[in-house]
């Protein structure tokens, strides 16, 4: 192929503006979308980790997490590992002094962290050993977009002092923009021994995850004995905290993406198929257009036109095509990848990974080429493979039925793609709406939450403070414009931490002993949290004024927890207690009320077993955190103001962190399937209109070739309808075809895709109804055009057509 | 011959083509009768308005201006159903490039008329087996046009023209695309079918074919003139 060849191209393709545009448009599409979704799997799946020799770094994991001092237990247990460190993903600080009070995200690392991933600051340094080390200075590394927040991006901030929840500490270092691990962007790092000392001792409590990097000659599995060994160990020593919990290593890259693994294949899937049907309809375009070249090739092949030659001319074509059509879809894909990207949920892992870099560009332009090279070549050697000299007497007489059936059935894969994307989106679509539509048990609407920590330097141990400040902000929440209700509850709904752990016991054992155990969660409340919540009490009563400190203990528990243990017998006035790893003594309360269940934790999940009980009564000091909640007849979003100043207007220097609405919470649990619907339903309106565009292309081509023809039916009488109608039905059976073939096929994605599925199944018969009404609906209307130009047919000019 | 006889009567009949501002007279001021059972041919040079005059007896185009009667009924302004109608019950066309459709049997080609006209199949299948014997094709019945001769797709043509006891035959150089023999075989097959009582309207430029027909009309620039007068034209 020479520079002419493309010249020559890029004129045929100026004289004819009509296709290349459809052309260009339909590869554009089909490239551009294909490649914004392939740079989400790029990002998440693809793209290798941020750090040095990722594949050694390795997730330690255990049901329920570890505590500090058995992960510290783990380390000299396990050589299989260089090194390995301990930390504590988000840990709530108030950052005070300059500046308004904020709360501020922590992450609780051992200093080891930042060898492990092999991190280097971006100013001064990172944490070092001394720094963990009991009553060392308090020193803390800050995030970059902390840095730039509040410090205004000065390097002078090494050195300065903060106030970390009434706690002096340093800063010592800034990290990197990237330098985001699990993508919960945290405010800073700080040691255990400065921000948790009180865990340090503490088997009971398992809130640390563990990472660690193996040595390089080191296998996964390995690792892996060694670390059951330990946890056998462990399980000896400590039964009480340790028993059945089995310490399993996951590769890091599988522990970050492995949740949004299948769905994201799933979409991959979907891409392969956009990227089908483009070629699909390139095909019929070039097949079309390759069969009305028929004879000016046959006449150049009669000038002395090698096949080879008329092959690179036509090549060059499809070249240029895939040049401009890749282009223009990777220039789209670029400049639409931010509005995708915010439209994604946010905790899909490595954001920050997604762009368009050389992987997407190589992929969009592999994909430009393949499209545009194989398809325009495939038409082309069936015309260039015919006899010239019949090619020549055949000039003037129409498509042939081999390029009939050709285009045909070209036609007819691209609206069976399309009804696979179709009924695919279909299938998500009804699994977000199915999602969405779960009874939540509580009313989102008009509630906004924000949630505190009352530091242990100014509340300390002094549980009367503690409450008397929880149920003051309770009241000044309540006294403002437009509140309804407010209460105080130490987790929300649909609150990933879910509220404290524990073990329940029976005064006097329930009737019903479930499989699953005794294990319970705990919820604090103040005030009339049940009604602003709009939670529905079921049996007894809710909690009042006279449940406080020193009366009669009491518990509220929802349905799920009467249901296990009393079936359907009532639990009022059933004594239960609960106790954690802090607290060996049980401490029993009498049920006075069942409620509702609510979501506890994911919209997916049945809620936990919970006791309700009020906060006044609580036995412990440390649970002197949760959430203020207030309900209001107007917009909530209204009230983030006026919610932190009314916690202000009780201490001055207590920030109020993550205000919330209800209703986003409740919209971000469904962030995935809405996001994967609607990626795919973006997948099936490119498919769509890729089919409609074959199936009109197809048709208005096969009009002009079947002019005389249908001059022909003219004269003998018949009439415009008669000639829409053989239009119109010629589309309409490419469509049906269509459908028939897609049918089984959207069936086997739909089977392989149903662990993405919620509420419903692969068999779904909506999805794959409306798939196929949706395409017959808009293939009827591509072929109206072609249709309503063949009742129009002029005999005259029909008859003298050649 | 009286008034009433005549099959076709055109009075004054103009066709005037406008191309941006270019007005082309193809037809200007014809008067022709033909008569039932007659046997016509037209012949002229090139360009002289055969071809459109016989689109207007087909009914494939309108007159700009004139009268057109047929079986004593005007039909110069009929809308495009009732003149598709008419086409499919009283007009038999038969093409110079045979125009048989590809996709369709030979029997299907001719039965297509009869479908149009919403004829029951039984009948259909009758019209089409008497036809096709007729022109001698009967044996082909199952094959597509590709696989016949140019002169056995043009007696299917005559076929498929025939099939509908059409009040009259159309045919537009019936011969051109054959070879001398096959033409002269089509030939002979019209002169059987007008003997038979078929009317039959020719359009050919080759005198020797024009001699088969009871009466040739001569055009000139969208004219009907007599051979005294091509002469001096031609001078």
């Amino acid at each position: 192929m020479n520079a002419s060849d493309l010249v020559h191209a890029a004129r045929r393709l100026r004289k004819s503006p009509a296709f290349a545009a459809t052309a260009v448009g339909a590869l554009a599409l089909g490239v551009g979308v294909s490649s914004a979704v392939f740079s989400i799997v790029n990002g998440v799946l693809l793209r290798p980790l941020p750090f040095p020799e990722p594949d050694r770094l390795v997730m330690i994991t255990r049901e329920g997490d570890v505590s500090l001092p058995d992960g510290r237990d783990w380390r000299p247990a396990a050589p299989a590992f260089e090194s390995m460190a301990l930390f504590l993903r988000s840990w709530s600080l108030d950052l005070t002094g300059d500046g308004e009070p904020m709360r501020i995200a922590a992450a609780v690392v051992e200093p080891e962290y930042f060898r492990v991933l092999g991190a280097t600051p971006q100013l001064g340094r990172v944490l070092v050993d001394e720094d963990d080390r009991t009553g060392a200075p308090h020193v803390a590394v800050l995030s970059h977009a902390l840095w730039q927040s509040r410090f205004a991006g000065d390097r002078g901030v090494l050195g300065r002092s903060l106030v970390l929840s009434d706690e002096p500490a340093t800063v010592v270092g800034v990290m990197g923009p990237e330098f985001d691990l699990f993508g919960d962007e945290a405010d800073l790092w700080i040691a255990p021994a400065a921000a948790t000392p009180f865990f340090a001792q503490e088997r009971g409590s398992n809130n640390f995850d563990a990472i660690g990097r193996l040595k390089p000659d080191a296998t996964l599995a390995r690792a892996q004995a060694e670390l059951l060994a330990v946890s056998r160990t462990l399980e000896a020593q400590y039964p009480r905290t340790n028993r059945g919990k089995l310490v399993v290593p996951i590769g890091l890259a599988d522990f970050l993406t492995g949740d949004v693994r299948p769905v994201l294949l799933a979409l991959l899937g979907a891409v392969l198929v956009v990227i089908a049907v483009s070629g699909a309809n390139l095909a019929s375009l070039l097949l079309a257009r390759s069969a009305a070249r028929r004879e000016e090739l046959a006449i150049r092949m009669a000038l002395g036109a090698g096949r080879g030659r008329l092959l690179t001319q036509v090549l060059a074509e499809g070249l240029l095509l895939a040049v401009l059509g890749g282009g223009l879809g990777l220039f789209c894909a670029w400049a639409t990848q931010d509005a995708l990207l915010a439209l994604a949920p946010a905790d899909l892992p490595r954001q920050q990974a997604i762009a368009i870099d050389g992987r997407v560009f190589a992929f969009g332009a592999t994909a430009s080429l393949l499209l545009g090279l194989v398809f325009s070549a495939v038409p082309a050697l069936q015309v260039i493979g015919s006899d010239p000299a019949a090619a020549l007497q055949g000039a003037g007489r129409g498509v042939r039925p081999v390029e009939h059936r050709a285009l045909g059935l070209v036609v007819v894969a691209e609206v069976a793609l399309a009804f696979v994307l179709l009924a695919g989106g279909g299938l998500l679509l009804q699994s977000f709406r199915a999602l969405s539509g779960v009874p939540l048990g509580f009313e989102p609407r008009g509630t906004l939450g924000g949630e505190f920590s009352l530091p242990r330097s100014r509340y300390g141990e002094d549980r009367e403070k503690q409450t008397r400040t929880v149920a003051a902000m309770v009241a000044e929440a309540r006294a403002l414009p437009g509140v309804t209700d407010a209460a105080y509850t130490i987790a929300a709904p649909l609150d990933r931490r879910g509220g404290l752990g524990g073990t329940v016991l029976f005064q006097e054992p329930p009737p019903l002993r479930p499989a699953a155990g005794t294990g319970a969660r705990v919820r604090l409340l103040h005030g009339d949290y049940f009604g602003t919540m709009g939670m529905r009490m079921v049996e007894g009563r809710a909690f009042d004024a006279n449940d406080r400190a020193g009366s009669e203990p009491v518990a509220i528990v929802n349905e799920r927890f009467a249901r296990q243990f009393w079936g359907e017998r009532s639990p009022l006035g059933a004594r239960v207690a609960y106790r954690d790893f802090h607290d060996g003594t049980p401490f029993f309360m009498t049920v006075v009320g069942v409620v509702a269940d609510v979501k506890g934790i994911t919209l997916g999940a049945p809620d936990f077993r919970t006791i309700y009980t009020p906060y006044e009564q609580r036995r412990v000091d440390w649970q002197a955190w949760g959430n203020l909640v207030v309900r209001t007849a107007g917009d909530p979003e209204a009230l983030r103001r006026g919610l932190q100043e009314a916690v202000w207007r009780v201490d001055p220097q207590l920030p109020l962190a993550r205000v919330y609405t209800l209703a986003d919470r409740v919209a971000e649990h469904s962030a995935r399937e809405r996001f994967s619907a609607l990626l795919v339903l973006l997948f099936a309106g490119v498919g769509l209109v890729v089919a409609v565009q074959g199936v009109y292309a197809v048709l208005a081509f096969l009009l002009e070739e079947r002019r005389r023809e249908l001059g022909v039916r003219l004269a003998l009488g018949a009439r415009a309808l008669d000639l829409a109608r053989i239009v119109a039905g010629q589309g309409a059976l490419l469509a049906f075809a269509g459908i028939c073939l897609g049918i089984p096929l959207a069936v086997a994605a739909g089977w392989a895709t149903t662990h993405v599925l919620f509420g419903v199944t692969w068999t779904e018969p909506f999805a794959y109804g409306a798939a196929a009404l949706s395409l017959l609906a808009v293939a009827l209307l591509a072929t109206a055009v072609p249709a309503l130009r063949a009742a129009r047919l002029d005999p005259v000019r029909a008859l003298r057509s050649e | 011959m009286s008034e009433q006889h005549a099959l076709i009567t055109l009075e004054g009949l103009t066709k005037v083509f406008y191309t941006d501002e270019v007005e082309t007279h193809a037809l200007s001021g014809i008067h022709l009768r033909i008569e039932k059972g007659e046997y016509v041919a037209i012949s002229g040079p090139s360009g002289c308005g055969k071809s459109t005059l016989l689109s207007i007896l087909g009914l494939l185009d309108s007159p700009t201006a004139g009268t057109y009667i047929l079986n004593s009924n005007p039909v110069q302004s009929l809308d495009l159903s009732q003149r598709a109608r008419i086409r499919n019950r009283e007009i038999g066309f038969i093409f110079q490039s045979f125009n048989l459709i590809g996709d369709l049997t030979v029997f299907e080609n001719v039965e297509l008329p009869l479908t149009y006209r919403g004829m029951a199949a039984s009948e259909r299948k009758a019209r089409c087996g008497e036809a096709l014997e007729k022109v001698g094709m009967a044996h082909r019945a199952k094959h597509l046009p590709s696989q016949l001769s140019g002169g056995q797709q043009q007696r299917v043509a005559v076929a498929r023209a025939l099939v509908g006891k059409p009040s009259v035959l159309l045919a537009d150089e019936p011969t051109g695309n054959l070879d001398s023999k096959n033409g002269e075989a089509v030939m002979d097959l019209l002169h059987e079918l007008h003997r038979g009582g078929a009317t039959i309207v020719m359009v050919t430029h080759d005198p020797r074919f024009a001699r088969h027909a009871d009466r040739t009309i001569h055009m000139f620039d969208g004219r009907v003139v007599d051979e005294s007068e091509i002469a001096s034209l031609s001078a």
